[in-house]
């Protein structure tokens, strides 16, 4: 397929590609196995010298701190605001994309170009100015004005994949039903639906971890109410240190939630990632 | 005769809700935004805000934080992407080739970009941690003495960029991997029936081929890498002193620690400025591909 550059007997190239891998992953798994031994370690285990990779006792303690005094309401939160910046941005995103992939109207590139910047908006420069208009209307430290500002920042991640699903939807099955007698409604909704379902499920899937990791706007815009799990881990460090156990076990819970959305998906996500930068 | 899907202006209803939600919620912290840049505002002064024009930006160019802050995020962007994108085309080519367990294996090799960048932070300030973290574990047992790699300068950024590295080279190997996967076979094929070796093969026709994908990554990269701010502020704040201040982590200091509006503003502007430039860099270059 063109990607084999090396002529070396199969049998070394299969070794060392074997080698190459492992020692890849490593680097790549690594940090995580030790993100979760320290999740596990003792308090006075947390920082030695040197670092206990297997360490020799281990507890549930850190959880259990973690669970009892942070876990609630971050995680309640995040799981709302997430869920909600997945509506949001799914139903407007997937209708533009819908109008971007089929209709002919002027100035469509313009419009696209427009949505498609907003990805490149650096968060901090935004989020300025959301704060202080959030303060005016007193809706700062609430669930909506995170939800309402998450979706703004992801719509156009929605548009730009939608956009190459609904374009793989060949227009003739559309106007085959438009023939016969289906109203427009119910192509969408019988035929172009269920077809780019798999790519929905994809933008929703990416949609929902955007939200749950995005920290920077959380920070900005909240202070007690709303706080979202990122946020919320600020507050296990202090001048005196920070209590790594506690903080990994807080991350560990944190990125459950992801490992375990994208694994049972994993299949589509490969497509969805791949989507919008393979032209194809 | 009713008129088909395909070139129907009626969809454009289908586009207004978005458009309306997108300009009516992002034009006024822009224009707003821009506004106040050119205005004396304290919040913590009892001073009415006052006109000052372009004053805000010559005390930008001037202020050594921001200076500094720039040239930290260049030489971020500079060391990240160029990693990221010759590792992820490497990663890409050995993890394309037919082996055993290559379901689990890019299973795996996504696991970092599934962690938050909140997380990412913590774990590498763990791992470079001066007693405790591995890396300098590592680095000891090899015989080296021990790096303060959050303690300075340019440690600090080699540290970022490593984190930074970790968690979106895959990203980077996945769109890759997937861009030479979608090639099409048959002119692999028949430049080898023609006579090329593989290496000419790969060079001449599966590189050239992918390199639009490529551009478009290498450019999402810089403008993320110039964002960047999640890592920055959970490993270092940007200290010691300003020697890992970024952009991203200046403005934020300005606006949100020093609460001068006017300033913060002039250099949200500065950043929406230069993505832009970018951006319009990548939409040309998309055009043109």
């Amino acid at each position: 397929m063109g990607l084999e550059v090396i002529k070396l007997p199969k049998r070394i190239n299969v070794v060392i590609t074997y080698v190459l891998i492992c020692l890849i992953l490593f680097f790549f798994v690594f940090p995580v196995y030790w993100l979760g031994i320290c999740s596990l370690k003792f308090r006075k285990d947390w920082i030695t010298s040197p670092p206990q990779y297997l360490p020799p006792r281990v507890t549930l303690e850190n959880y259990a701190y973690v669970y009892k005094w942070y876990l609630f309401p971050s995680i309640s939160n995040s799981i709302i605001i997430a869920s909600g910046t997945v509506v949001l941005s799914l139903i407007l995103g997937s209708m533009a994309a819908y109008g971007f992939s089929r209709g002919r109207f002027k100035r469509k590139d313009n419009m696209m170009l427009f949505i498609l910047s907003t990805r490149m908006m650096p968060p901090i420069a935004v989020a300025l100015p959301f704060f202080l208009l959030f303060k005016t209307v007193h809706l700062l430290d609430n669930h909506i004005s995170v939800m309402l500002v998450h979706s703004i920042a992801n719509i156009a991640f929605v548009v730009w994949v939608m956009k190459g699903f609904f374009d793989e939807v060949p227009v003739e099955i559309e106007e085959a039903a438009f023939i016969d007698g289906c109203s427009r409604f119910r192509t969408l909704t019988r035929i172009v639906f269920p077809l780019t379902a798999p790519g929905m499920v994809v933008t929703a899937i990416f949609t929902f971890i955007f939200s749950w990791s995005e920290f920077c706007f959380a920070y900005v815009l909240t202070r007690s109410r709303a706080t979202t799990l990122p946020v919320q881990m600020l507050a296990l460090q202090s001048i005196r240190g920070a209590e790594w156990g506690r903080i990994s076990a807080f991350s560990i819970m944190g990125v459950a939630v992801i490992f375990v959305l994208a694994l049972s998906l994993q299949k589509y996500l490969v497509r969805g990632l791949t989507f919008g930068a393979v032209k194809g | 005769m009713r008129e088909m899907p395909r070139y129907s202006k009626r969809l454009l209803i289908f586009v207004l809700p978005t458009l309306v939600f997108l300009v009516a919620l992002l034009i006024f912290p822009l224009i707003y935004s821009l506004v106040v840049s050119f205005f004396r505002w304290d919040l913590t002064s009892p001073r009415p805000p006052g006109f000052i024009g372009f004053r805000n930006y010559l005390t930008l160019i001037q202020d050594s934080a921001f200076v500094r802050g720039l040239s930290n995020s260049v030489l971020m962007i500079l060391l990240a992407v160029s990693i990221e994108l010759v590792c992820g085309l490497g990663i890409a080519l050995i993890f394309s080739k037919e082996v055993k367990g290559k379901g689990l294996f890019r299973t795996l090799l996504i696991l970092p970009l599934m962690t938050l960048p909140v997380v990412s932070g913590y774990i590498w300030r763990m791992m470079f941690h001066y007693d405790g973290g591995p890396v300098n574990d590592f680095i000891v047992r090899l015989g080296f003495p021990p790096v303060g790699w959050l303690l300075g300068y340019p440690q600090g950024i080699f540290a970022i960029v490593i984190a930074d590295v970790w968690q979106w080279t895959p990203f980077v190997a996945m769109i890759l991997l997937a861009a030479f996967q979608s090639l099409p076979e048959e002119l692999v094929d028949s430049a080898r029936v023609d006579g090329a070796s593989r290496c000419q093969v790969f060079w001449h026709v599966s590189l050239p081929l992918v390199f639009p994908v490529f551009l478009i990554v290498a450019l999402l990269r810089i403008i993320d890498v110039f964002k960047l701010l999640d890592p920055v502020f959970i490993m270092t704040q940007g200290g010691p002193g300003v020697s890992t201040l970024t952009i991203s982590l200046h403005t934020y200091y300005v606006g949100l620690r020093y609460f001068n509006m006017g300033l913060a503003s002039a250099s949200s502007y500065a950043m929406v400025i230069f993505c832009s430039v970018v951006a319009i860099i990548l939409i040309r270059t998309m055009r043109r591909v």
